[in-house]
């Protein structure tokens, strides 16, 4: 672990058998069951994570702001239903959700696979239809309070015992990043699938960083979220906090102190609240401290209308990854102008054709449907690739506008997907583009200055359309 | 009608389009200038940008539908066209740009000649007799218009509806209506708006006889316009598969999906109207394009010409995205009558709104977008002003040809007083 941030994760499993629910949250299991949903991920995000910092999350999180997939059974009716679980999960989570609406939902055709059993789903629904994936992400939702006490609310304990009794909202959203997900999916409860179990994963991550906080690397749990763990929540079958050292053991780092003594030291200490009698309240001491970076960049910026996103591949060996980006209607990308160059480190510049293994674009549909770029790519030993499209932005109606419309829009980052060794997925930090904007004063003075225009001309038509000319009376008086 | 047995070689004809060739050539060669333009919102509409071409182009050859997105509203021959010549260097989209130009004006000499034929049997005014607008001035005005210019090196596909509708106009004076109903079908099939030329075109047809003449020709010509409107439309969904290509360009064009700022009068209103009315206000603009095709083919039934030099100057101000290019257009064909310049009242007046709107929109277009030191009412009030100027240009010359003809009906009243009644 990075010493001057303390990255904490905390990790929640319920299992449970189908349609019992003793522990498991009845309201997350019955909603799924009418929803014939397969499986579900909802990730709540603020700010984003730094990898050339932190390194890889230790639990999946997201990019900016809320982020929610789930596979549901693809019958007809799978688009209505969707739309209605995200309105169920916005009433359950206090969240936005029900802003995931036709416009922001994607399909992904290559990234976000299952990650639970097929086996369980199919055994147990063999009329069901061949299940498929919807993906929505708001990133300019802002998480906070009212999100973090639904999602306490699901654990058997809530926050009365065990290690969500650290979780403090006033200290949890004083910090430098903060995710917080629900995942459910369905495994299979034997080898052969005879039993089918729903398990709830429930996640947190938070960086606190000391350093900013209170000017020196030393941490302890009393300082960071106000409150120390009394003791283990009584129905968990396992509970235990885990002090990842490797960084330090693999760096040689040394001159500081952990107390109190974990149950198991190593790479990782662990402390087994189970066995604790006392609070436990974790600190680190250092005598000796310097910072060290390691290089893990991602980029996505903007510039001249375009987006560039930058990934590296620091491994020795070729990696095969997803790209995956969607862009709201908004901004009309240009899919000739995407460009794809890749320079390994000896600086051999690579073809697009050696990189690039499938593209799958869909073009965006004005006030419908986002665009979705995705991309297999293989990226190359010790290489950097950049991946850059132009894009036009578009003019809004002045009520398509939000209402602070001078800041700008959110637009998701993207996301990078392996599944190799396991599955995992990097997501860019999401940019804010700002559109022209009308004036929001105006629409009077428009509609009344456009129609005198039209009106002038209509006017003067009509009349010279209808118009005689004559001689005045006699009047020969004129002549000359 | 009758056609001219001898054609007269024209004076300076081939020095004026070989001179016109070399200006697009040599501006076709400065780097950046043809995407510059390309971007200009002046020049360049979603419906006729070459950029948006392009990816088209593009998206049918990734097998992208391109119909479907929203990038792309061309007609889908102009994307089959622009498949050829995509696979071909860059030059030969130039040489086709410069072509077309040459050939419009070309046209519009001809155009010119014809109706001098045409008026030789008409009245004319005392002081009219032997005078004459040379026919290669006719020809440079609209090849040296720096409008025009600046159309075909930005690579607008304006271009093309232009050159169809000159076309259409060119063969209906040489009594040819197979011909004229042919290109006229595929200016309507490129941009819509022109399909409301087929009644002073027929009119030019019937060579201005009675109305029940006019009423034998109109049907023929009008099923022939529609079996050639439909086969293009079907090659069209032969080609790409599916009919969606409608709702993308002629729905585009129609319900103005696509708000993208231009130099008309529907997008700043648009962007500002309340959603109630939208649709109402929508339907009132588009029908009000088409309202004056009939009265006008009606009221100059002895100058279709100049119906058809009018609706060409309508569309250009009140089709729902125009450019600079769709003025070109009209303003190539006035000079075609050169007899009503004496009584036009407000040349100086309209000649100056017209530089005064072509130096301060892109000025003001960059202190909104990019300086950010104006806002949005800048550019639409420069378009208010561009447009104003248009109408006053458009009301003078009906007021001229009124007013003329009524000289020529009554030569004893000069210096009479008259009644405007």
């Amino acid at each position: 672990m990075e010493p001057s941030e303390g990255v904490h994760h905390m990790n929640t499993d319920h299992v449970s058998p189908a349609g019992h629910y003793g522990i498991f949250p009845r309201n997350v299991g019955q909603t799924l069951h009418h929803h014939k949903v397969q499986e579900l991920h909802l990730t709540f995000t603020q700010g984003s994570w730094s990898y050339e910092h932190w390194g890889y999350p230790y639990q999946q999180s997201a990019g900016g702001g809320v982020e929610m997939w789930a596979w549901l059974d693809g019958g007809d009716d799978i688009d209505s239903r969707w739309i209605s679980l995200t309105n169920t999960y916005a009433g359950l989570f206090c969240a936005s959700l029900n802003f995931i609406d036709n416009t922001i939902t994607v399909q992904p055709e290559f990234s976000f696979k299952p990650e639970g059993d097929a086996r369980a789903y199919r055994t147990f629904n063999a009329s069901a239809s061949e299940p498929q994936v919807r993906y929505g992400a708001l990133p300019h939702e802002s998480v906070c309070t009212e999100n973090l006490t639904p999602w306490k609310k699901l654990l058997p304990c809530k926050d009365k015992a065990g290690i969500a009794s650290l979780l403090n909202a006033h200290k949890l959203y004083d910090t430098a990043f903060h995710s917080m997900s629900v995942h459910v999916r369905q495994i299979c409860g034997d080898d052969h699938c005879h039993v089918r179990q729903l398990e709830l994963k429930q996640t947190i991550s938070s960086v606190f960083d000391p350093l900013t906080a209170t000017g020196s690397p030393d941490w302890s749990l009393s300082a960071m979220y106000g409150a120390k763990i009394n003791m283990a929540c009584p129905i968990a079958e396992e509970s235990t906090v885990v002090v990842d050292m490797s960084h330090q053991t693999l760096c040689g780092i040394s001159g500081f102190e952990i107390s109190p003594k974990p149950h198991s030291e190593g790479i990782v200490n662990v402390y087994d609240l189970r066995q604790d009698a006392e609070d436990l309240d974790i600190r680190m001491t250092w005598n000796d401290y310097r910072r060290d970076e390691h290089a893990l960049p991602e980029g996505h910026g903007q510039q001249n209308g375009g987006l560039t996103t930058v990934i590296k591949n620091h491994h020795s060996q070729l990696y095969p990854v997803t790209f995956f980006d969607t862009i709201p209607w908004y901004l009309k990308l240009y899919l000739h102008t995407l460009h794809i160059e890749t320079i390994t480190n000896n600086g051999q510049t690579i073809r697009r054709e050696d990189i690039v293994k499938t593209i799958h674009y869909q073009p965006a549909v004005d006030r419908s449907r986002p665009t979705v770029l995705e991309m297999q790519l293989d990226l190359p030993p010790n290489s950097v690739t950049q991946i850059s499209i132009n894009f036009d932005k578009v003019f809004l109606k002045y009520t398509e506008h939000r209402p602070d419309a001078n800041r700008g829009f959110d637009v998701g980052g993207a996301v990078l997907c392996t599944l190799d060794p396991k599955p995992v997925r990097i997501y860019t930090s999401p940019l804010l583009i700002s559109l022209p904007t009308p004036d929001f004063s105006m629409p009077y003075n428009v509609i009344t200055m456009t129609c005198t225009v039209i009106a002038l001309f209509f006017g003067s038509y009509f009349n010279l359309l209808t118009r005689v000319f004559s001689v005045r009376g006699n009047a020969k008086s004129k002549t000359d | 009608m009758s056609t001219r047995a001898i054609p007269q070689p024209v004076p300076y004809k081939a020095l004026i389009f070989s001179l016109a060739a070399l200006v697009r050539l040599l501006l076709f060669q400065v780097p950046g200038l043809t995407r510059v333009l390309a971007d200009q919102v002046e020049l360049s509409t979603p419906l006729t940008g070459y950029k948006r071409v392009i990816e088209g182009v593009f998206l049918y050859k990734s097998a992208v539908p391109p119909f479907e997105g929203g990038a792309c509203h061309h007609a889908p021959l102009l994307i089959a066209l622009f498949h050829v010549l995509d696979a071909l260097p860059i030059q030969c989209t130039q040489i086709v740009y410069i072509t077309m130009d040459l050939v419009a004006a070309h046209m519009m000499m001809g155009i010119a000649d014809r109706k001098t034929t045409m008026y030789t049997s008409k009245l004319k005014l005392d002081i009219e007799k032997g005078e004459s607008t040379g026919l290669w001035i006719i020809g440079a005005l609209y090849l040296f218009n720096p409008m025009t210019i600046l159309s075909c090196v930005s690579l607008s596909t304006g271009i093309f509806s232009n050159t169809s509708v000159i076309a259409a106009i060119y063969h209906a004076l040489s009594a040819s209506a197979s011909n004229s109903m042919f290109w006229l079908a595929i200016a309507s099939y490129l941009s819509f708006y022109p399909a409301m030329l087929i009644f002073p075109i027929n009119s030019i047809l019937s060579s201005g006889r009675s109305l029940t003449h006019y009423l034998n020709v109109f049907p023929k010509a009008m099923g022939i316009f529609g079996l050639y409107l439909l086969t293009l439309l079907g090659i069209s969904y032969v080609f790409t598969g599916s009919w969606k290509f409608m709702g993308s360009t002629y729905g585009v064009i129609i319900f103005l999906k696509d708000l993208t700022p231009n130099i008309g009068l529907f997008w700043y209103f648009f962007i500002e109207m309340f959603d109630q009315y939208r649709s109402f206000f929508l339907s009132v603009f588009q029908i009000h394009a088409f309202i004056y095709a009939i009265p006008l083919t009606i009221r100059l039934s002895q100058h279709p010409l100049l119906a058809c030099t009018l609706l060409c100057g309508i569309m250009a101000i009140f089709k729902s995205y125009p450019s600079a290019g769709d003025a070109c257009l009209y303003l190539g064909l006035l000079p075609v009558h050169g007899e009503l310049r004496k009584y036009t009242r407000y040349d100086f007046l309209v000649a100056n709104i017209f530089l005064y709107s072509a130096a301060l929109a892109p000025i003001f277009w960059h202190l909104w977008i990019y300086a950010g030191s104006g806002n949005a009412n800048f550019f639409y009030a420069i378009t208010l002003v561009y447009n104003v100027g248009q109408i006053i240009l458009l009301v003078d010359l009906l007021y001229s040809a009124i007013r003329r003809d009524f000289d020529v009906a009554n030569p004893q009243t000069r210096h009479w007083e008259i009644n405007h009644r």
